[in-house]
C-alpha cells in the first residue's frame, strides 16, 4: 500500500523537502483547563506544557477526554475554565497554526488529493494555480505524485491518511494535532504510517499532539507520553520516552520499552476498571 | 490495497448486500433492463385483461376503463392533430419555471435554516404551516395574487417542488460531517468559504435527492395548476377530457404526465452524476 515510499517514481527524484516550521514555534500550554460536558468525556483542571517540536502522545482509557484535550488545543471546544495558549497567544478558535488529522474520512471527498492539499494554501491567500502547483510538488515529495488527480474514495485508507497529513502540514502549522489517525488502518499499514509520520515530523520540525489508545504506538512515536485518568481527565503519568531516534522496530523487544509499556498499561487498566465500576448507571 | 479499499467501501455502503448488487449489475446489465421492460409490459397486460374482461369486483370496477388500444388510438389522434407538442411545451415550460424557482429558493432557504438557529426559528414554522396545504387549495389565492394565469400556474408547480427540495436540503446540510468543517476551519477557511467549498458540496447528494423528488412532485401538481389554463398544457388536456367525459383522452394525459415526470427525474439524476464526479468512482 505504501509501496511508493520504497521505490521512488521519477517525480520523487527531485525530492523537495516539505515546508519547515519556524524554529522555536509550537509551544502549547494548557493552564488548569476544565471542560464540562453533560455526561461525555470532560477535563478537570488539566495543566500541561508541550515544548516546541515535541512529539507528545496522549494515552488513556476510552472516554477519558484525550480527544477533548486535543479539541481544546485545536480551538473546537471552549474550556469552561482555564486557558489554552499556543506560543503565548490564547486559543480562541481553530486556526492555520494548528493542523488537524482525524481518524478517517476527513479529506474533502469532492476534491482530488491535489485540491485537498491545495485547500490550506488557498485559504492563506495563494491563487488556485499557485496552490495547485505547490500541492503537486508537495505530494511528489511525499511519494504521492501518482495519486494527485484521484478522489479520496479511490485511495486506500493509508493513502488517504497520508494525503490528510500532507494537507495539514502544507500550511506549516506550528502544531499538528492528530486524533487516532491510524486507528482505522490494518496493522501493517499502521506501522508504515507511523514511520512515514516520524519522517515528516523530523523534516518539518513541528510540535505533534497525538491521541491514541495504543500504548505501543505512543511509545514508538512519542518523546513524551501522557496518561490521562478516567473522565474527567487529569494527568496520571507524564513519561519522558528516552529511546534513541530514529527508532527501529526492534525497539519493541527492548527492556526499557517493555518496562514503560507495563507502567502505562497498568495505569490504563486501573483507570478503565475504575471507570467501568463507577459507571453502573450508564448504558 | 484491495483489503483496505474493500473495507472502507463496505463501511460506506452498509455492507455485503450493496456489494452483491453492484457485482450482479456489472455482470448482467441487460437482465435488469429486461426486468424493467417487463414491469411496464405487465402493467399494460393487466390493464388489457381487466378492461377486456370488464372485470367487476366488489371494491373496484373496470367496466368503464378504456382499453390500451383505445388509449393508443386517442394518443395517435392527439399527435396527428398537431397539438401534442404544444401541450407538452406549455407544460414543460411551466414545470421548469416553477421547478427552477423552487430549486433556488429551496436550497438557499435550506442553507440558512440549517446553519442559523435564529433563522430556523423565524422561517421554519411558517413554512411547515404552508407545507401540508395541497396544491388545489392554493388555486383561488394563486389567481388572486398573480397578475397572469401563467404566473399562477408557475406558482402552483413551485409549491409542489419547494418542500421536498427544502427539507432534503436542510437534512443534507445538517448531516455534513463535522470533521470536514473542522478540518476546513483548521486550514484557515472562513464561514463563506466553508459554505461554498465544504457545506454545499457535502450536502449535494442529499440536495439532489430533494431535486429528484421535487421534479416528480412538480409534475404531480401540473393538472391542478393547469385547471386555471384556458387552452394549452397536458394537465389542461387531462382536466378538459374529464369535464367532457372523454375517458381514453384522460388516460393519454395521465400517461404523458407520467412519462414526462419520469424522464425529467432521470435527467436530474444524470445531472447529479455529472456534477458529483467524485461519487462515480466509488
Amino acid at each position: 500500500m505504501l509501496e511508493t515510499s520504497g521505490n521512488p517514481s521519477p517525480a520523487d527524484d527531485a525530492r523537495l523537502s516539505p515546508p519547515q516550521t519556524e524554529a522555536g514555534k509550537g509551544r502549547v500550554e494548557l493552564r488548569g483547563v476544565s471542560v464540562s460536558f453533560g455526561e461525555g468525556a470532560g477535563l478537570s483542571e488539566l495543566s500541561l506544557t508541550i515544548e516546541p517540536g515535541e512529539f507528545l502522545c496522549l494515552l488513556g482509557p476510552s472516554g477519558c477526554g484525550k480527544s477533548t484535550a486535543l479539541n481544546a488545543i485545536g480551538g473546537f471546544v471552549a474550556p469552561s475554565s482555564g486557558e489554552v495558549a499556543v506560543d503565548g497567544a490564547p486559543v480562541r478558535g481553530p486556526g492555520p497554526d494548528r493542523g488537524i488529522v482525524f481518524q478517517h474520512y476527513s479529506l474533502f471527498p469532492w476534491k482530488t488529493a491535489q485540491d485537498n492539499v491545495a485547500f490550506g494554501l488557498r485559504m492563506q491567500g495563494a491563487s488556485r494555480a499557485e496552490a495547485r502547483r505547490a500541492a503537486c510538488d508537495y505530494l511528489a515529495a511525499v511519494g504521492l505524485a501518482r495519486f494527485a488527480q484521484d478522489y479520496p474514495a479511490k485511495l486506500s485508507g493509508g493513502m488517504q491518511q497520508r494525503v490528510a497529513i500532507a494537507r495539514a502540514l502544507v500550511n506549516r502549522p506550528a502544531v499538528l494535532l492528530m486524533d487516532e489517525p491510524f486507528g482505522a488502518l490494518d496493522a501493517q499499514t499502521r506501522a508504515l504510517m507511523q514511520e512515514h509520520l516520524l519522517e515528516q515530523w523530523r523534516e518539518v520540525g513541528n510540535t505533534v499532539v497525538f491521541v491514541t489508545h495504543d500504548v505501543d504506538e505512543a511509545l514508538f512515536l512519542g518523546d513524551r507520553v501522557i496518561v490521562l485518568s478516567a473522565a474527567p481527565g487529569r494527568v496520571l503519568l507524564d513519561l519522558r520516552v528516552e529511546l534513541p531516534r530514529p527508532r527501529p522496530r526492534e525497539i519493541y523487544a527492548s527492556a526499557d520499552f517493555n518496562e514503560a509499556k507495563a507502567r502505562c498499561l497498568e495505569l490504563i487498566r486501573r483507570e478503565s476498571r475504575r471507570a467501568f465500576e463507577t459507571s453502573d448507571a450508564l448504558p | 490495497m484491495t483489503d483496505a479499499r474493500t473495507l472502507s467501501r463496505s463501511a460506506r455502503t452498509n455492507g455485503g448486500e450493496a456489494g452483491a448488487a453492484v457485482s450482479s449489475r456489472a455482470l448482467r446489465p441487460w437482465r435488469r433492463w429486461a426486468v424493467r421492460a417487463l414491469s411496464i409490459a405487465a402493467l399494460v397486460l393487466v390493464w388489457q385483461f381487466a378492461s377486456a374482461a370488464k372485470l367487476r369486483l366488489p371494491f373496484i370496477s373496470f367496466v368503464f376503463l378504456p382499453a390500451p388500444a383505445e388509449v393508443a388510438e386517442a394518443f395517435l389522434e392527439l399527435s396527428r392533430s398537431g397539438k401534442l407538442m404544444s401541450h407538452i411545451e406549455s407544460s414543460a415550460a411551466r414545470v421548469l419555471a416553477g421547478y427552477l424557482l423552487a430549486a433556488v429558493v429551496g436550497v438557499a432557504l435550506g442553507v440558512v435554516i440549517a446553519r442559523k438557529r435564529f433563522l430556523e426559528d423565524l422561517l421554519l414554522p411558517a413554512l411547515e404551516l404552508a407545507r401540508p396545504i395541497p396544491a388545489v387549495a392554493w388555486i383561488p389565492l394563486a389567481i388572486l395574487m398573480f397578475p397572469s394565469s401563467e404566473a399562477s400556474m408557475i406558482f402552483i408547480t413551485f409549491t409542489g417542488a419547494l418542500f421536498p427540495i427544502l427539507l432534503n436540503s436542510i437534512d443534507a446540510i445538517r448531516e455534513v460531517d463535522g470533521r470536514l468543517i473542522a478540518s476546513a476551519r483548521a486550514l484557515g477557511a472562513r464561514e463563506a468559504t466553508i459554505i461554498r467549498e465544504v457545506v454545499l458540496p457535502g450536502a449535494l447528494p442529499g440536495v439532489f435527492t430533494g431535486l429528484s423528488i421535487g421534479m416528480g412532485t412538480s409534475w404531480f401538481c401540473l393538472v391542478t395548476a393547469e385547471m386555471i389554463s384556458g387552452q394549452l398544457g397536458v394537465g389542461y388536456y387531462t382536466w378538459e377530457s374529464y369535464t367532457l367525459q372523454n375517458y381514453p383522452d384522460i388516460v393519454v394525459g395521465m400517461l404523458i404526465i407520467g412519462a414526462l415526470g419520469w424522464t425529467s427525474s432521470a435527467a436530474v439524476r444524470v445531472l447529479g452524476a455529472l456534477v458529483m464526479p467524485w461519487r462515480r468512482e466509488r
